[in-house]
């Protein structure tokens, strides 16, 4: 396949997205804490 | 036969390539740019504004400011100036149309080409974010429709009242306009063939006063007149409110905020950003090993060259108009994180308004080259409408000045309105967050999402504008 031939070219244009991997990275460790924070509160608001 | 396949096949992509540098070079005009920080950088550094703007509204706008923000009467406009203003629209119509039929073929010579896709296609979202709606003033095809409502109630003393405008109808009828308008520009070969031009623009006339016949003049310049929809929506973020008897004074951004969407406001800002990125996606060694893979599918299909290239460049368009939608509703789908009964679309509606201003970021940081140099053609243009070796003004030897802005400054430039634009987009989407929402928290929580969305497209506009070098 053409495209797979000019590898070197798609990899080269990646640097420029690292910022939005990086959001996404953030973004997830964000939701994860505040879903086990709600976890954590919600207990303690049944008894 | 394989042999002879993959000749023609190399062929076709050399002759394809040929066929569509030359218009796809002239699009993104920079110059050379010789920078002190490679260009990735920059694209780091404007996530790094985008998202330090984020935390600065989290922390610092915590109840709804641009949809409360009132306007300010700041001085009359005489009654006389409206359809003054209409006529001027309405001569200059004409006379492009007859300048395309009458003058040269040559696009260079001719004033139409650069008419319509310099100073009408990217000159008027300028003058729009400043002035207001400029060109609804001047709009040749809603002042006929006016005037021939107008003349008929004279004749028959009562118009005939119009259909309503179907609410499914919405916007689309203005998104499907800019796509065609797109296709012409980046798929058509001939787009800038000054004849085809004038028929196009007759056609479109056509549909225009079609459109108000049925719908009324109001109805459709408001929401189907792909143009009129196209220069209003960069005008909402002006500050000042363009009406036929008064100018307004207003918070910049508080027009957008104010804006309804409706069915197809979406697909309309997804065809906006869409187009402009292809345009600079087709620049890209990407997209040549992409184009070459597709334009070889399409021969092998029993396209001709041409029609092949231009099936390869439409499915690019339609890919790129995708792309933009279906991130953007990525970033409405992240919302629903904190309102999980409403549904993706409804949101995505909901906030479309914060794409205007990462459209006109787009449009503007794509083709600011093009605007300052070839703006600059208009000088002679002007004195030899036609090509013919007229001299109206005296202005027809006048030459485009290549040095008068650097290929760097443009790059500065660029950058700017790329973070200002995503920046504006941020703080419409927080401050529509703030109205649903209420609780400040909430509201950020909400945009988590749209902020990954609104640094995807900032990177990918700096690495479309960094493959023009």
């Amino acid at each position: 396949m053409v495209p797979y031939a000019h590898a070197g070219h798609w990899a080269v244009s990646l640097i420029y997205f690292a910022p939005v991997v990086v959001i996404i990275a953030a973004i997830g460790i964000t939701s994860w804490r505040d879903g086990r924070a709600e976890e954590r509160v919600d207990p303690s608001q049944g008894s | 036969m394989t042999a002879l396949r993959v000749t023609a096949a190399a062929v076709a992509a050399s002759a394809g390539t040929l066929l569509v540098a030359a218009p796809a070079a002239a699009h993104g005009l920079v110059g050379k740019q010789d920078l002190p920080l490679p260009r990735w950088l920059f694209g780091w550094a404007a996530a790094l504004v985008l998202v330090i703007s984020f935390v600065g509204l989290a922390v610092l706008w915590t109840r709804p400011v641009l949809e409360e923000a009132g306007e300010r009467r700041l001085f009359g406009i005489p009654a006389l100036l409206d359809p003054l203003a209409g006529l001027v629209g309405v001569l200059c119509f004409a006379g492009l149309v007859y300048a395309g039929f009458a003058g040269s073929e040559v696009e260079t010579a001719n004033i139409v080409p650069t008419t319509v896709f310099v100073v009408f296609w990217v000159g008027v979202p300028v003058l729009s974010v400043l002035l207001g709606d400029v060109f609804r003033a001047v709009n040749p095809w809603r002042a006929v429709g006016r005037g021939a409502g107008w003349a008929v109630k004279r004749v028959l003393g009562e118009m005939p009242e119009p259909l309503p405008y179907p609410e499914r109808l919405g916007h689309w009828p203005a998104a499907v306009g800019i796509f065609l308008f797109a296709v012409l520009e980046l798929v058509y070969s001939d787009a800038t063939v000054p004849s085809h031009l004038a028929v196009l623009m007759l056609v479109y006339a056509a549909t225009q006063w079609m459109g108000m016949g049925m719908y009324g003049t109001r109805a459709w310049s408001e929401r189907g007149d792909a143009f009129g929809l196209y220069f209003g929506l960069f005008a909402t973020l002006a500050p000042l409110r363009l009406t036929r008897s008064a100018v307004y004074g207003r918070v910049p951004l508080s027009g957008t905020a104010r804006v309804m969407p409706l069915a197809g406001t979406i697909a309309l800002l997804s065809v906006m950003i869409g187009s402009t990125s292809f345009d600079g996606f087709s620049s890209t060694p990407v997209w040549g090993t992409i184009a070459e893979w597709l334009r070889v599918a399409f021969l092998d299909l029993g396209f001709t060259l041409r029609s092949a290239v231009e099936a390869t460049f439409l499915v690019g368009l339609i890919g790129s108009t995708l792309v933009i939608a279906g991130l953007f509703l990525l970033g409405a789908r992240g919302v629903r994180t904190v309102d999980p009964e409403r549904r993706t679309v409804d949101l995505a509606r909901t906030f479309a308004p914060s794409l205007i201003p990462i459209a006109l970021a787009y449009v503007l940081a794509h083709y600011v080259g093009l605007l300052v140099y070839q703006t600059q053609a208009m000088g002679y243009l002007l004195s030899d409408p036609l090509g013919n070796g007229a001299n109206l003004f005296g202005t027809a030897s006048q030459t485009i000045d290549y040095g008068w802005i650097s290929g760097e400054a443009i790059w500065y430039v660029q950058v700017t309105v790329l973070v200002l634009g995503h920046a504006a987009g941020l703080a419409l989407a927080h401050d529509k967050a703030l109205v649903l929402f209420g609780s400040g928290r909430r509201a950020t929580r909400s945009q988590y999402w749209m902020l990954a969305v609104m640094i995807a497209f900032t990177s990918l506009a700096l690495w479309l504008l960094s493959n023009f070098d």
